[in-house]
């Protein structure tokens, strides 16, 4: 995949192959985790019993981090549905625009699945992290943690270029 | 965000111990604290605190480093109504953030 900015203020994403798009998905699918979306919950628990944050707080973050999902699965489903719609020379190809105005929602998304990630897998601060780690990752927690890195840099690429 | 007590309620102990203890929780300066976490991007952080409280880069940098290595750090003190909905902002970031009564 080759990611670049566009004169727009946004990221055009060059999809190569079928596992390019497999990463895409995933997005929505780490974020999603085993325990479903609990991110709303636990940033709640922080707060203390006076606050309305159960009632009033937590039911409109839960919308709000959903819908960055949402925003992120129907630009992949689409992008995907126009690609598999091309020249059949070109299949597994395609090309994703992450629009100006879309990237806080990318960015929230991708951060979601990080943290879906970094609770599946209890990674920790990837400053800390030593390559020998790395080497005695399971195959399950090593393509875990390429995507945590691939999230990462896409998140650094949307606050280089498309985030305010 | 805090609900006070009807203005009309019956004239009982409780109640008014109640009311003197949310005017006092109200009018008492609290903290926002934002806390370290694997996930975050610093650039992001700095970012954030620089859009929703309005500090220059080096202030936001400074807190932001500062969450980093203490693991959590003061980035805003006033009345609680205010900071509540900082922390709410916050939470939409995604940043982890909590209240507590300033010393």
């Amino acid at each position: 995949m080759t990611v670049m900015p566009t004169m727009e203020g946004g990221l055009r994403l060059e999809i190569e192959n079928g596992f390019d798009w497999v990463m895409l998905e995933d997005i929505s699918k780490d974020a999603l985790g085993d325990d479903g979306q609990k991110l709303a919950e636990r940033l709640g628990a922080l707060m203390d019993e006076e606050s309305d944050w159960d009632e009033v707080v937590i039911p409109e973050l839960r919308a709000f981090f959903s819908e960055q999902l949402g925003v992120v699965t129907r630009a992949v489903t689409q992008a995907r549905k126009e690609a598999a719609d091309g020249p059949e020379d070109e299949a597994g190809t395609g090309t994703l625009f992450i629009a100006r105005e879309e990237a806080e929602s990318w960015y929230g998304a991708l951060n979601q699945a990080r943290l879906g990630l970094e609770t599946r897998f209890q990674f920790g601060p990837s400053d800390e992290m030593e390559l020998d780690g790395v080497r005695a990752f399971s195959e399950d927690k090593l393509r875990g943690f390429l995507r945590m890195r691939f999230y990462a840099n896409l998140q650094g690429l949307l606050l280089d270029f498309a985030m305010e | 965000m805090t609900t006070l007590p009807p203005a009309m309620a019956p004239i009982e102990t409780p109640v008014i111990e109640k009311k003197s203890k949310e005017a006092t929780r109200l009018s008492q300066p609290w903290n926002v604290v934002v806390h370290d976490d694997p996930v975050n991007l610093i650039q992001y952080v700095v970012k954030v605190l620089r859009k929703v409280f309005g500090y220059g880069s080096e202030k936001a940098e400074a807190l932001t480093m500062a969450v980093h290595k203490s693991g959590r750090a003061v980035v805003w003190t006033g009345d609680r109504e205010k900071a509540e909905l900082y922390v709410q902002q916050l939470h939409h970031y995604q940043l982890h953030a909590s209240l507590e009564k300033a010393e």
